[in-house]
């Protein structure tokens, strides 16, 4: 899984983070450094798709965090990989 | 590298500075840009210009930077230059028989002309080396092969004129250095008429025994080369004066004319500049209907509040 929107929305469904601090989530719980032209550009998608927003005061380090709607697409994107994943591993075994 | 981030951010449209700009340069305060990070921020502005365009200006754009890329590009391809001269074989004496036909010695000569033997000589000539880069890396066979690549001899047709009595034709070459290219047709044009001459001298000689006498010609020719000496067989009226000294003499059998010198290029024919700038034009076309077609959309994408 390396789609920056999948793994800025996965870091954001624990808790609101602020762009570094998913930088630095997403490093330890998938190995990608997200560069910060890419990491920005996902957030700019994700915030027009309405699938996360600004929360907190208006700082230098804004947070962000991850909608309802956000939510049902991370859960619908996260079904199609499990599906892929099982279906793979079940082929290997069999394999 | 702080200094070069700061730069690439003002890459970024303007709308999505105002929104996002204080927020991106304190997460480049946080994480310190690398060389990798430089590139990914120059590829999201590149991305975010793109998106914030309507579908008419990124196409606009994007055909824009195509067109002068590809005029651009065609400057790193090597120049080629063409020279060509023209020449003749007729029947000597029209009224007498000589011994074979016209378009059989037509195609004999060229068979010789394109030898292995005859390219191999003109590649290796010191006054020409042709081919330098090529002959380090390939062996010379395909170096031979490309030089055949290179050489256009095509007949040609002069109203009035029977195919029975005359063949035209025309020997064009193709290469990256104007003079060595104008002199490697005057090469060729040299070694039609000796081929010319020497197969009437001895009608009956093989292609082995024509490849055995242009290797000691090519050895006579370096030996007059070291030793200084000026072979006369390098002058275009040479084997002009033979003919017709033996014309003359009223044998029969075939005179070879040159119509046209060997001409000097002045102008490549290669890259062609207009070729090259549109299919830059037409990939910056299709990149901007890809760009489009992968977002889903043709309006524009950052519409932020100011």
């Amino acid at each position: 899984m390396s789609d920056p929107s999948l793994l800025v929305l996965s870091s954001l469904a624990e808790a609101d983070r602020h762009g570094y601090a998913i930088m630095q989530d997403v490093e330890a719980f998938a190995g990608v450094r997200l560069g910060p032209g890419t990491l920005y550009g996902a957030i700019t998608r994700l915030e027009e798709r309405g699938w996360i927003k600004p929360v907190g005061p208006k700082d230098r380090r804004q947070a962000y965090r991850i909608t309802p709607s956000g939510r049902e697409h991370l859960q619908a994107e996260l079904a199609g990989l499990q599906q892929v994943v099982r279906t793979g591993l079940t082929r290997l075994k069999h394999a | 590298m702080r200094r070069m981030a700061r730069f690439l951010i003002r890459l970024y449209p303007a709308q999505w500075r105002a929104r996002y700009g204080e927020e991106f340069q304190a997460l480049l305060e946080d994480a310190p840009p690398r060389w990798s990070s430089l590139f990914d921020l120059f590829g999201g502005a590149m991305k975010m210009q793109l998106s914030s365009l309507s579908f008419r200006r990124r196409v606009l754009l994007l055909s824009a930077a195509g067109l002068f890329i590809g005029f651009g590009g065609s400057y790193l391809v090597t120049p080629q230059y063409a020279s060509q001269a023209a020449m003749s074989l007729a029947v000597a004496h029209p009224g007498a028989a000589p011994e074979g036909s016209l378009p059989g010695m037509y195609m004999r000569l060229e068979t010789e002309v394109t030898s292995r033997t005859t390219l191999s000589a003109i590649i290796q000539d010191p006054r020409l080396d042709l081919y330098k880069n090529l002959r380090r890396s390939e062996p010379l066979e395909d170096v031979i092969e490309s030089m055949r690549h290179d050489i256009r001899i095509e007949p040609v047709e002069h109203p009035g004129m029977s195919s029975r009595d005359w063949v035209g034709f025309v020997i064009r070459f193709q290469y990256d250095d104007p003079h060595k290219t104008q002199q490697t047709v005057q090469a060729l044009v040299t070694k039609f008429q000796e081929a010319n001459f020497n197969g009437q001298r001895t009608p009956s000689v093989t292609a082995a025994d024509n490849d055995e006498m242009m290797r000691l010609e090519v050895r006579v020719a370096e030996l007059e080369r070291k030793l200084g000496i000026e072979d006369p067989a390098n002058s275009p009226q040479y084997y002009e004066n033979l003919a017709q000294q033996r014309a003359r003499s009223g044998s029969t059998g075939f005179q070879l004319n040159v119509l046209d010198a060997p001409s000097l290029p002045e102008q490549p024919v290669k890259p062609n500049r207009a070729i090259f700038a549109a299919s830059g034009f037409g990939a910056g076309v299709t990149l901007a209907l890809l760009f489009s077609l992968i977002r889903g959309r043709t309006t524009p994408v950052v519409a932020l509040p100011a």
